[in-house]
């Protein structure tokens, strides 16, 4: 037995263990569970981060979706610069709506724009079948002509407007104005 | 190591056995599968004195079921399949032939195209799908170009067998895999019609009875018709010669050669008329009238509809708002034009008149530019008489138009 060997065995006492407090594992162990929660909020977060990543992209994808790409071709045989015919649809409507008519005229007004109302009644079903799986082109055609039959209507409102102001001011007429409801 | 490569090796194998064994069983499989069979149904009846005829035009199909349905229209032919790129389960042609005839007997034909799984059901269809075609007590024979159906039912999933059948009206079910159906009818060509159609392509060639239209989108091509009423919404129509006609139209377009005479109410439409004795229009609103000829022209309640007349040859009486006009030809038999209108732009062409007398009211309430020969012969209070030539009375023109601009010339 060399020295070393003879060391180890009378100290053998020594090299044991003394019973540890519980209280000092227990907070080791709590040292050790803070330590891993850091690193599950970091795994947490950055699951969270791609989960928005996730529902922005699915929203961004499913906004896309919901959005239809009319042909190039028919967009313009049918007077259209780009698939945006909502928006352009839309600014008609706010100019019309901001506008101020003579009283008198309002009657008519509304009652040229109940037009539009009576073709997205008949076209609501139709829009709602349009979708990126259905490209069938007799119905994507009758969409395009509801959108180019409602601009015009809502041109032909806009063009109303102005001339009735200016034959008001051509003409001297000092009128009580009103605005549109629409 | 040996047990891994040969379990590896083996796998291609079972897998190629098990496509030969699945591209065998659909071989075997559509062969078996009915194959297209085409079948004509035909029935006829008297046609009662003074009787009529109620013709249900084919619709777009009544369909009920689970799964996945897709429906189409793709020309004339309204299409049902289970996805937009599958083989078509149903197909409607919407395009409904009337043929006229002089006897007094009603026809219909109808050809049917189908594909049934067996030889049985093919055989339970063919008995089962007939032509109900009879005349009630009021003397009115109904035609329904859906035959005895009732609806049809399409039934289809992920572990589902397709299911498809129709249900006729006694509730009787018949198992289908395809199924067309188009038809053709006779009728007496003096006969009272109603038709009652959706996006139908209807075409007549010659009917001098009384025609009821009740329609909305499709199309209506015919050469000639005696007598034409009914309400259109969407709908094209295409009549060589119509002799007499009370419609009402929503965003629809007539074409015509020749109407005798035509009362009207109408909105979002286009009427476009070579030649039209007398037009009566009870109400517009922003339509647009483009007549070659007209014979006599009276309109009121016209609003934001506007006029392009190539003649006007006996009378013109016009209420409008917002309208504009423009004659090309105020013809020397013309009697009188009175004109109304507001907020407008109006363009008469008068060279063709020999005489003609003018009065303008609210003169100094719009723009004016006249003719140089015209004579002034009242003014007063705004309104302005002028006359020309050497009988003035043998025209009369009146324009009252507030916020116009007028050319006369």
């Amino acid at each position: 037995m060399s020295d070393f060997e003879k060391y180890i065995k009378e100290n053998q006492r020594k090299f044991d263990l003394d019973q540890i407090n519980p209280k000092v594992w227990q907070t080791i162990e709590a040292e050790i569970k803070e330590k891993k929660g850091a690193i599950l909020s970091l795994r947490n977060s950055l699951r969270l981060v791609a989960a928005v990543l996730i529902c922005v992209f699915c929203f961004q994808w499913f906004g896309d979706y919901q959005k239809v790409n009319f042909p190039k071709h028919l967009l313009e045989d049918y007077g259209f610069k780009d698939s945006k015919v909502d928006e352009l649809l839309d600014a008609k409507i706010i100019t019309i709506r901001e506008a101020s008519i003579p009283v008198a005229y309002k009657g008519d007004l509304e009652m040229l724009l109940n037009q539009v109302t009576y073709l997205d009644q008949h076209f609501a079903e139709k829009i709602n079948k349009l979708d990126l799986a259905n490209t069938e082109v007799e119905l994507l055609k009758e969409i395009l002509e509801y959108y180019k039959t409602k601009s015009e209507i809502l041109d032909r409102v806009i063009n109303e407007i102005q001339k009735v102001n200016t034959n008001e001011k051509k003409y001297k007429i000092k009128s009580e104005k009103t605005k549109i409801r629409i | 190591m040996k047990k891994n490569i040969k379990s590896k090796v083996k796998k291609p194998r079972f897998e190629f056995k098990s496509l030969l064994l699945m591209g065998l069983f659909c071989l075997v499989f559509l062969s078996v599968s009915g194959q297209q069979r085409e079948y004509k149904i035909e029935k006829e009846v008297s046609f009662p004195e003074e009787g009529s005829i109620k013709i249900n035009a084919p619709k777009s199909v009544r369909i009920t079921g689970n799964g996945t349905i897709s429906t189409r229209q793709v020309g004339d032919q309204y299409i049902v399949s289970r996805k937009d790129n599958t083989p078509p389960i149903y197909k409607i042609h919407k395009k409904l032939v009337l043929h006229t005839w002089d006897k007094a007997i009603i026809k219909q034909v109808s050809s049917l195209t189908f594909n049934c799984k067996t030889p049985e059901e093919e055989q339970l269809l063919k008995e089962a799908l007939s032509i109900n075609l009879a005349s009630n007590a009021a003397g009115v024979v109904e035609i329904d170009c859906e035959l005895n159906i009732a609806k049809f039912q399409v039934e289809n999933g992920w572990f589902k067998e397709e299911n498809n059948h129709i249900v006729l009206d006694n509730g009787r079910i018949c198992p289908i895999e395809f199924l067309s159906i188009s038809t053709t009818l006779y009728v007496p060509v003096n006969s009272q019609i109603v038709i009652d159609a959706e996006d139908t392509d209807l075409l007549i060639d010659r009917h001098e009875g009384e025609l009821e239209l009740n329609a909305v989108g499709g199309s209506f091509t015919a050469k000639e018709i005696s007598h034409l009423k009914g309400s259109l919404q969407f709908v094209d129509l295409n009549i060589e010669h119509i002799e007499k006609a009370t419609l009402s139209l929503k965003k629809s377009l007539l074409q015509a050669k020749s109407i005798h005479q035509l009362h009207l109410e109408s909105s979002l439409s286009k009427l476009e008329v070579n030649k039209i004795e007398k037009l009566e229009i009870a109400k517009s609103m922003n339509d647009q009238f483009s007549l070659e000829s007209v014979n006599s022209i009276k309109a009121s309640n016209s609003l934001y509809s506007h006029y392009r007349l190539g003649s006007c040859t006996e009378s013109l009486e016009m209420t409008l708002k917002s309208g504009d006009v423009d004659i090309k030809n105020l013809a020397p038999s013309l009697k009188f034009a009175v004109l109304k209108n507001q907020n407008a732009q109006i363009n008469l062409d008068v060279k063709s008149l020999e005489s003609y007398s003018l009065l303008i009211n609210s003169f100094d309430q719009a723009e004016y530019i006249l003719p140089n020969d015209l004579v002034l012969t009242n003014s007063e209070d705004g309104r302005k008489a002028y006359t020309s030539g050497s009988n003035p009375e043998k025209t009369k023109l009146q324009i009252d138009c507030l916020h116009c601009e007028i050319s006369i010339k």
